[in-house]
């Protein structure tokens, strides 16, 4: 295993990325979604540091959507998460499963 | 479609273009979203903050991904200084002066006035006066207003109180020296957490009516007298004629309650007055008590000390004596807005060599480099010149300050003028601020318009330059600045010269003088008069001096301006003129003649106290130079505003003795005998050998009336007015360098703009000549511009110049308000210096040859 490195909020946004889809898929509502399914309230600024990480990495692809009137008539900059993107996610959760592997006892047991 | 608020519009602005719209659109989302929910006003301050976080993650982002400046970008700058050494020479030395000057103000400001003492809470430490509201006079508690306060000011967690007085130290047969002693409650020491370099502190235990009193001596005295013989504990001395058993030597750095040597207890016995060295008035001080303001200590000490006449002045004790924090303030804000000028100037110098660039930047753009970048590399530049100037105004600062340091002997012993991290603090502030001004404003200028329009011309400079109204405003300020600050120095030198100017009339070398004062002491109204009295007696008794006199201000030594009123043949010639008082015998005491008339009887009735003496100039100035003996002057407003002057009879003329030095206007002066007071000068002239050898009689026969009286500015006769003459000297000296300077600044700005000038219409002046065009034509058409920046900045200087001369009278003393031609005079010569600098670039314009300016681009 090799392959791009992924800190915690990089993969959560990758994760919002992938389940919102490309056409749905940009800064504001990749936030909504964290703060619903991870409960975790992350600042929109750090949203987009995190991006412009992710593409520079090249594991996602932004690009504009069509003008909406309630953004002044400004396009929304959609994400796009590239095959590198999903083979990265891939990776991690392959990590993760070993890891777990055989603990299952431990983590169900400990209520 | 809501609105974001303005402030978020106006942070996002400071996003690169591609994010700004991101962002801007994002946020349009969540704040409607967010105004539904929290309401307007809450959602104004959310948005606004959001954005505020948007601009600092995505830049802090931006500068971690791509640094401000690269190493590259820094070597560049560097080769900029040494491409134009000139340019780079003038703007690091015109910075520097400033930066240097600023920074040696603000350190003496913050090392005198706002230090705190050296001690534990040293912070809280405070002050206490009054003003008498009989007397109009600041003075001290009197012991019984110390207790009050000792015993009932709940809001001092400490009080102690202090009086100082040189007294006379005796050890063996050795000669007596003059040490400057400090009386201190007992308990004070503790206060303060210092410790002895040997023996011990003075404490609770020595302030109690004791038989045998202690002191404590100062390193410096220990040393130079003793040569630090540690045996010098425990030996008896003599302090001011009494007994005194040395219990501890302090370090050299301590000087309670500023510059003392000595200190020994101010016992019960002398705070009540029944030892024979009671003390009439104290210096009181205290220590807040934790959380209690100064205005909390005042108020209460106001209900327990004051009648309804007085008022209270509490106030830090390390700004007790020093003048106003505000007016050293004003200073410290007017020598960086004069910095600020400068900064103005080089940025013209910058924008002239930026603009000689633009094919450079033009270059850059096409590659992709943004504007924000350029600016950068300009801003740089200029920093990396701001830099240099700045350690180089540290460094002047630094010598400017340890010299002070190292000439006035006394500086308060809490003051360590040594460089600190505030100083370098500020410096480097200076610097920055003078690189933004200098650097950032003629960078936005030079890098704006359309710049990639350039690259067709081949990268060559633009003819297009207008250095518009910002730069011609500044030229405009220096000019200005340039004349008034030199008419300002020369003003203040002609003063200064009349200082220096020896007087032919006054002996040097064989005259002593000391400045004595006592608090009015309270109950008999003659009181004053019987101290007086007796000093005089005590004084005139000791023997040696070949002459002993008085008077209220020395020779060459300003004297207060009074009105006065002259009758010359039945009219009454007005004025004002400067009047002291003089005792009887003064004038032979210095050796002195008088050119008509004579002095005062040294035995004298009521009504020699209606005689005056005047001087030459007065003749010469109220009675057109006639006879003045037998003619009548009188003073008004003397006796109250409806009181009707007396008139007084001129008996004797003496010559000039230097009444008014800096403003010789004021020369005609008036001396008046002296009656009895509570402040004089005593002059004692010897009759061939050092007259120092009078001093320690001089304080012995003084003591010998009363222990507080102080005795101090012992000096020569010559050395009167030393103070003016020091302030004059610094203040000249300052406005002199700042006048260079900015005479400097002037010079090659102007030369900057003509030379451009001539360069960018290179083509169209040959143009001009070939079609006939005069050589005078051409020369106004390049001057023309420069000629009224001149003009202009060299009328609204010369205005600006008399008024600063005029306004010197601000100073705390007399200066000439400056003669009306001086500052016209400086005008004509900057103009003159102007034109100078700005013919090199003019010659060139006259030598064009038409064919080849049609072939230069």
């Amino acid at each position: 295993m090799g392959g791009t490195k992924l800190g915690e909020l990089e993969l959560l946004v990758l994760l919002a990325a992938l389940r919102l889809g490309s056409d749905e898929a940009h800064a504001v509502s990749i936030a909504e979604h964290l703060e619903a399914q991870a409960d975790r309230s992350v600042q929109r600024a750090t949203i987009y540091v995190v991006l412009k990480r992710l593409e520079e990495k090249g594991l996602v692809r932004t690009r504009l959507g069509d003008a909406v009137p309630e953004r002044g008539g400004r396009a929304r900059r959609l994400v796009e998460v590239e095959p590198r993107g999903i083979e990265a996610v891939r990776e991690v959760r392959e990590t993760l499963r070993g890891m777990w592997a055989g603990l299952g006892p431990i983590l169900d047991g400990a209520r | 479609m809501s609105r974001l608020p303005w402030v978020a519009r106006l942070l996002l602005r400071g996003l690169d273009a591609g994010d700004r719209d991101d962002a801007v659109g994002d946020l349009l989302e969540v704040h409607a979203a967010r105004r539904a929910r929290l309401g307007g006003h809450r959602a104004w301050l959310a948005s606004s903050v959001d954005a505020a976080w948007v601009l600092v993650r995505l830049r802090l982002h931006g500068l971690r991904r791509r640094p401000p400046f690269s190493a590259a970008e820094l070597r560049l700058g560097v080769r900029m200084m040494r491409r134009q050494p000139w340019l780079s020479v003038t703007a690091v030395l015109a910075l520097a002066v400033g930066i240097g000057i600023a920074g040696s103000v603000f350190t003496l400001v913050s090392r005198v006035m706002l230090a705190d003492l050296p001690f534990p809470n040293g912070d809280r430490w405070v002050n206490v006066e009054i003003r008498d509201g009989r007397t109009g006079l600041w003075r001290a508690p009197s012991p019984e207003g110390y207790r009050t306060v000792r015993d009932r000011a709940t809001l001092l967690a400490a009080v102690g109180a202090y009086r100082t007085q040189q007294l006379n130290l005796t050890d063996g047969d050795a000669d007596p020296v003059a040490v400057r002693t400090a009386y201190v409650t007992a308990g004070s020491f503790q206060l303060m957490g210092v410790e002895p370099i040997a023996g011990r502190l003075v404490g609770p235990s020595d302030g109690g009516l004791v038989t045998e009193r202690v002191v404590l001596i100062g390193e410096a005295v220990w040393r130079s007298r003793w040569g630090g013989d540690p045996a010098l504990v425990g030996r008896r001395i003599e302090l001011g004629d009494e007994p005194h058993t040395v219990v501890g030597i302090m370090p050299a750095d301590f000087g309670f309650p500023d510059v003392a040597e000595a200190w020994t207890t101010m016992d019960e016995a002398t705070l009540d007055g029944t030892s024979t060295g009671a003390h009439r008035d104290v210096e009181l001080f205290g220590v807040r008590a934790e959380g209690v303001a100064i205005d909390e200590v005042s108020d209460q000490l106001t209900t327990l000390l004051l009648d309804e006449r007085s008022t209270l002045h509490t106030e830090p004790f390390t700004r007790r004596n020093v003048g106003g924090i505000a007016e050293m303030g004003a200073v410290v804000v007017a020598l960086v807005l004069m910095l600020l000028v400068t900064a103005g100037n080089v940025a013209n110098l910058v924008l002239a060599r930026t603009y000689a660039r633009r094919g450079e930047l033009a270059v850059r753009t096409a590659l992709g480099a943004d504007r924000g970048r350029l600016v950068g590399q300009v801003f740089l530049e200029v920093l990396v010149l701001a830099g240099v100037a700045a350690l180089l105004g540290y460094a002047a600062a630094s010598v400017v300050v340890g010299w002070l340091e190292r000439t006035v002997n006394d500086l308060p012993f809490w003051v360590d003028l040594s460089p600190d991290w505030t100083v370098v603090l500020f410096v480097a502030g200076l610097a920055l601020l003078a690189g933004l001004v200098a650097g950032v404003l003629p960078a936005l200028k030079a890098t704006g318009g359309r710049i990639a329009e350039t690259l067709p011309a081949g990268g060559r400079s633009s003819g297009n330059l207008r250095f518009g109204r910002f730069a011609s405003a500044m030229i405009l300020t220096q000019v200005a600045l340039t004349v008034a600050l030199l008419a300002g120095a020369g003003s203040l030198t002609r003063a200064l010269a009349g200082y220096h100017a020896r007087s032919e009339h006054l002996p040097e070398g064989d005259v002593i003088t000391a400045r004595v004062y006592f608090a009015p002491p309270d109950g008999a109204p003659d009181s004053v008069a019987v101290l007086h009295r007796r000093m005089v007696e005590a004084v005139e008794a000791i023997p040696g001096p070949a002459a002993v006199s008085f008077a209220t201000r020395l020779p060459r030594d300003e004297s207060p301006l009074r009105p006065v009123e002259v009758e010359l043949d039945g009219e009454i010639v007005s004025g004002v003129a400067p009047a002291t008082s003089v005792a009887p015998g003064f004038f032979a005491a210095l050796g002195i003649e008088p050119l008509a008339g004579r002095e005062f009887p040294r035995v004298g009735t009521e009504a020699d106290a209606l005689e005056v003496v005047v001087n030459r100039p007065f003749v010469d100035r109220f009675l057109e130079g006639r006879n003045a003996l037998g003619r009548r002057v009188r003073f008004p407003g003397e006796g109250g505003p409806n009181a009707v002057p007396t008139w007084h009879t001129i008996v004797g003329v003496v010559p000039d003795l230097g009444m008014s030095p800096g403003d010789p206007a004021h020369a005609a002066g008036l001396y008046r005998r002296m009656g009895a007071t509570n402040y004089f000068h005593v002059v004692m002239r010897s009759a061939g050998g050092d007259p120092q050898a009078f001093v320690g009689p001089l304080r012995d026969a003084i003591a010998s009336v009363d222990r507080d009286i102080r005795v101090d500015e012992v000096m020569p006769l010559e050395r009167a007015g030393w103070e003016s003459r020091a302030l004059l000297t610094g203040l000249s000296a300052a406005m002199a360098a700042l006048g260079g300077m900015a005479l400097f600044l002037s010079l090659m700005g102007l030369y900057a703009i003509v030379s451009f000038t001539v360069t960018g219409r290179t083509r169209e002046i040959g143009i001009r000549v070939a079609l006939g065009a005069s050589r005078t034509g051409v020369l106004r058409s390049v001057l023309g511009r420069s000629a009224w920046q001149l003009a202009a900045g060299g009328l609204v200087g010369s205005l600006v110049g008399l008024a600063v001369a005029a306004g010197t009278q601000v100073l705390p003393i007399r200066v000439a308000p400056g003669a009306p031609w001086l500052a016209p005079v400086v005008a004509v010569g900057m103009m003159l210096a102007g034109l100078l600098a700005t013919w090199v670039p003019a010659r060139r314009a006259l030598a064009i040859q038409p064919v080849e300016a049609l072939r230069s681009e």
